[in-house]
């Protein structure tokens, strides 16, 4: 054979990669040209250079911190499309399955909802990646609180959408997409990628989904030359951004376990997917039954509230005047105490329903048929599902998440109470601060702050001069943070900057955010109060010195109680009637009224509506007081945790509303980010 | 010792901690493949895990056609692309200098347990970082992973008679670069 001689066969040569053929030709051009084989040689001895360089490694927490970042991912939106069993709904539920369970159920349908939201929803019908742009729809917050009246605890799946991929019944999809957006602008967005789904909106249409003949009995399952990257394992057809199908996943995720149905509303959008039956949505669409039904551990803020329940902070109603009219919007998690547990395996095993191995992408599992309590399933491959630790712990995180945004889509303003490793203390607030875009205003206890709205807080007044370090610098958080102090963090952002911001805390390790802690009850108490005085800047005032608790501080006037309640509410917290070191006295003589901090026993009579002050007045005070104390997880030097309140105010939105109930293109909408 | 089909599989069902065995496993390898490649520490870190994640966030679409590390590669090759492209304005000789001014803490032996002395080691290293990014990795996965041609191909998207033409161009415009090195004290 001839063949011109190229200098490369010499590198093919030394790799071995040349047939037996080739290998010889060249061996033979070696012995007879020393110029080649000196070149030989010198590749060779250039190999041996390179193979000789040392061997570098990577941190020693690379696969921790690996695994956090795919954690994150997941939480914020962006998760896997296969999505296991895990958190992120674990959404492989196929779509044929989902619509022969919409007749059973509501609870169930949201299970199936959620599975498949994540999966299949998302990817189908919102395959645009410009979540970020859908806001559209964003409706006024009083439009969208008016319309979140009619939401029962269900999470809203309001994915964000584009043009539906070749999805079925694409008006539908539209309308109710733009429904989804028009009802929940930003926090449409913020929590679209956490699956809340649009309840009432699928009880609207749940008949006509149902019955629409030409919705898809599957979710376009993957044609056989559909490339198998794009499509998430199971789901069905999805032919869209991919960057969206890892949107689906974290929207069911954070109702994985369906609890009290949220998943089911925002399914409406699909033919006949987790229809809720009419009669149970409605049911669980009224505030009072949904607050009855235990869900004001999140929702059952207000006048509305059960009696004796304690007024839950996280229902937003931090700052929030007790007679604020606005309705309660109960959140589906934990609406039913029973349901949610109950749920949940069905969710899990549902979800589990078709998790799909490699390989099955496109190629929804029909066989699967999930039953309640069943953690474990097939998948047509036959791989075994089970749960690890840390999918439990992903689950719990999206699902506050969820929790926590919904919060947020309904009231605008949010407060949990974050518990940090104080070593990474500075490190998470600062990064609140930094990466979020979002303003961290630090009150140090001063939740005069709080009460104020921001716009008020932009403009000096007395009670922002006794808070002149209302913005403070990452150090001065720090320093304010760490030592026995209940400090608040006043967090204000857009809809996606507080979404991430909450992904990022609650995605940290060691981190803990609670939403429901007596501790968030007083401070929700003591806000609401702030709030609701008349004279805000002289409450203000004395609350911010009480609060501070600094001995050398000027305890202020404090109104008198507006009523009862109010009085029994000071009474019970005593830390709103004396700080330590503060004179309780001091204000005494300026107090008008019968309520006092100091003499408890005055309001003792008063009506004990207050949770906590079911106890005789006068020695129980004391009780209460030291109760309370006990109780009250005020962060000490000695503390390994710091803990921090952070109060997430949504910015107002910019963009305008879009037109509601109309079709239309994804286009249209504007981004809501400030 | 589980093979990769299996923790994938695993890591699709839903247990996350498979997934962590499978970074454990080609960590090392990864990570120096693109530190020789990206040239700093803190890129080739970035690099890496975001190559695991994306590993991660794709995994249903490994086909298993390939090796899995053929296919975490390429992320990982894509990613570094993608990132170098947005980072254009640095300009090689401030990598270089970046690089010979801060030398990775090398926690190993050489393969062949023939340490170069340190002063060998920052020449090849900025011998190589002179390299254009593609003789660089194409001569990386060579030389440092040993990968046949085929895998290359595979992992640069590119024809197996490409890698070879280049590899070839590669080495020789290293040993242009090393050659004063090695020759001169």
């Amino acid at each position: 054979m001839t063949r011109p001689f190229s200098d490369e066969l010499i590198s093919a040569y030394l790799d071995g990669e040349l047939t037996a053929e080739e290998r010889e030709f060249v061996a033979a051009q070696l012995r007879d040209n020393a110029e080649l084989r000196r070149m030989c040689d010198e590749l060779r001895s250039l190999r041996a250079t390179l193979q000789a360089m040392p061997v570098a490694e990577p941190p020693e927490d690379f696969a921790e911190r690996v695994l956090r970042q795919a954690e994150r991912r997941m939480l914020s939106g962006d998760g896997p499309s296969w999505v296991g069993p895990s958190a992120a709904a674990g959404g492989a539920i196929s779509f044929s399955q989902a619509l022969t369970r919409k007749r059973r159920g509501w609870r169930v349908a949201i299970a199936c909802a959620a599975a498949l939201a994540a999966s299949v929803l998302a990817v189908m019908w919102w395959p645009s990646n410009n979540v970020r742009d859908v806001a559209q729809g964003r409706a006024g917050r009083d439009e969208r609180r008016a319309e979140n009246e009619q939401l029962d605890a269900s999470a809203k799946s309001a994915a964000p959408s584009d043009a539906p991929l070749a999805g079925p019944s694409t008006d539908t999809a539209m309308e109710f997409r733009a429904q989804q957006n028009e009802r929940f602008g930003a926090a449409g967005e913020v929590v679209g990628e956490i699956s809340l789904h649009d309840r009432a909106y699928q009880e609207k249409h749940s008949q006509d989904f149902a019955d629409r003949e030409d919705a898809p009995p599957v979710l376009a399952p993957a044609a056989p030359g559909q490339d198998p990257a794009t499509m998430p394992g199971g789901a069905a057809g999805y032919g869209g951004d991919r960057s969206e199908v890892r949107d689906a996943p974290n929207m069911a995720g954070g109702m994985a376990d369906g609890k009290g149905g949220g998943m089911g509303g925002g399914m409406g959008g699909l033919p006949g997917l987790g229809t809720p039956e009419p009669d149970s949505s409605r049911r669980r669409g009224t505030r009072g039954e949904s607050a009855t039904g235990g869900g004001g551990s999140l929702g059952g803020y207000g006048p509305q509230r059960p009696g004796g329940q304690r007024p839950n902070v996280m229902s937003g109603a931090a700052g929030r005047p007790q007679a604020d009219s606005s309705p309660v919007q109960p959140f589906a998690l934990g609406a039913e105490p029973a349901a949610p547990r109950e749920s949940t395996p069905e969710t899990k095993s549902e979800a589990n329903g078709e998790v799909r191995g490699r390989g099955v992408a496109g190629e929804p599992v029909m066989d699967y048929t999930p039953s309640k309590g069943d953690l474990h399933s097939e998948t047509k491959e036959g791989a075994r599902l089970h749960y690890s630790v840390m999918e439990k712990d992903l689950q719990e995180k999206q699902e506050a998440v969820a929790k926590l945004l919904s919060q947020l889509n309904e009231q605008q303003e949010l407060l949990v109470k974050v518990q940090i490793p104080q070593r990474q203390l500075l490190d998470s607030l600062g990064q609140l601060q930094k990466t979020n875009r979002v303003d961290v205003l630090m009150t140090d206890g001063r939740l005069a702050e709080a009460s104020r709205p921001l716009s008020e807080q932009m403009q000096p007044d007395a009670a922002a001069q006794a808070a002149p370090d209302a913005v403070p610098s990452v150090q001065l958080l720090g320093e304010q943070l760490l030592g026995d102090r209940q400090n608040v963090l006043i967090v204000d952002g857009s809809a996606d900057d507080i979404r991430q911001s909450l992904v990022d805390l609650v995605a940290q390790p060691g981190i803990a955010i609670d939403p429901a802690q007596r501790e968030e009850e007083l401070l929700d108490l003591q806000v609401r109060k702030l709030r609701r005085a008349d004279d805000k800047d002289l409450y203000g005032r004395a609350a911010m010195s009480r609060l501070r608790q600094s001995p050398d501080q000027t305890v202020g006037p404090l109104p008198a109680a507006k009523d009862k309640e109010d009085a029994a509410d000071l009474k019970s917290y005593p830390d709103l009637q004396a700080g330590d070191g503060v004179e309780p006295g001091a204000g005494a003589g300026e107090l008008a009224g019968g309520v006092h901090e100091v003499q408890p026993s005055t309001s003792a009579a008063a009506d004990k509506s207050s949770d906590t002050a079911d106890q005789e007045p006068g020695s129980a005070s004391s009780d209460v007081k030291t109760e309370l104390a006990n109780s009250t997880k005020l962060p000490r030097k000695s503390d390994p945790r710091a803990t921090v309140y952070v109060y997430f105010r949504l910015l107002p939105e910019t963009t305008q509303v879009a037109p509601p109930a109309q079709v239309a293109p994804p286009t249209q909408v504007e981004s809501g980010k400030q | 010792m589980k093979d990769d089909a299996r923790l994938i599989d695993e890591t699709l069902a839903g247990d996350r901690m498979a997934f962590g065995e499978l970074v454990r496993r080609y960590q090392v390898r990864l990570f120096n493949t693109l530190l020789h490649v990206v040239g700093t520490r803190e890129e080739a870190e970035d690099v890496s895990q975001e190559a695991f994640v994306q590993a991660f966030v794709k995994l249903d679409s490994f086909r298993g056609h390939s090796a899995f590390y053929t296919w975490l590669y390429r992320i990982a090759f894509n990613v570094s692309v993608s990132r170098r492209r947005r980072k254009r304005p640095e300009i090689s000789m401030d990598l270089h200098r970046e690089r010979t001014g801060e030398e990775p803490e090398d926690a190993g032996e050489a393969p062949d347990e023939q340490l170069l002395r340190e002063e060998q080691v920052r020449q090849v290293r900025a011998a190589i970082e002179a390299l254009n990014e593609e003789h660089r990795a194409i001569l990386v996965l060579r030389e440092m992973e040993g990968c046949d041609y085929e895998t290359i191909a595979e992992i640069l998207d590119m024809p197996i008679g490409t890698v070879r033409s280049r590899l070839h161009r590669a080495r020789l415009q290293l040993r242009e670069q090393l050659k004063e090195m090695l020759l001169s004290p």
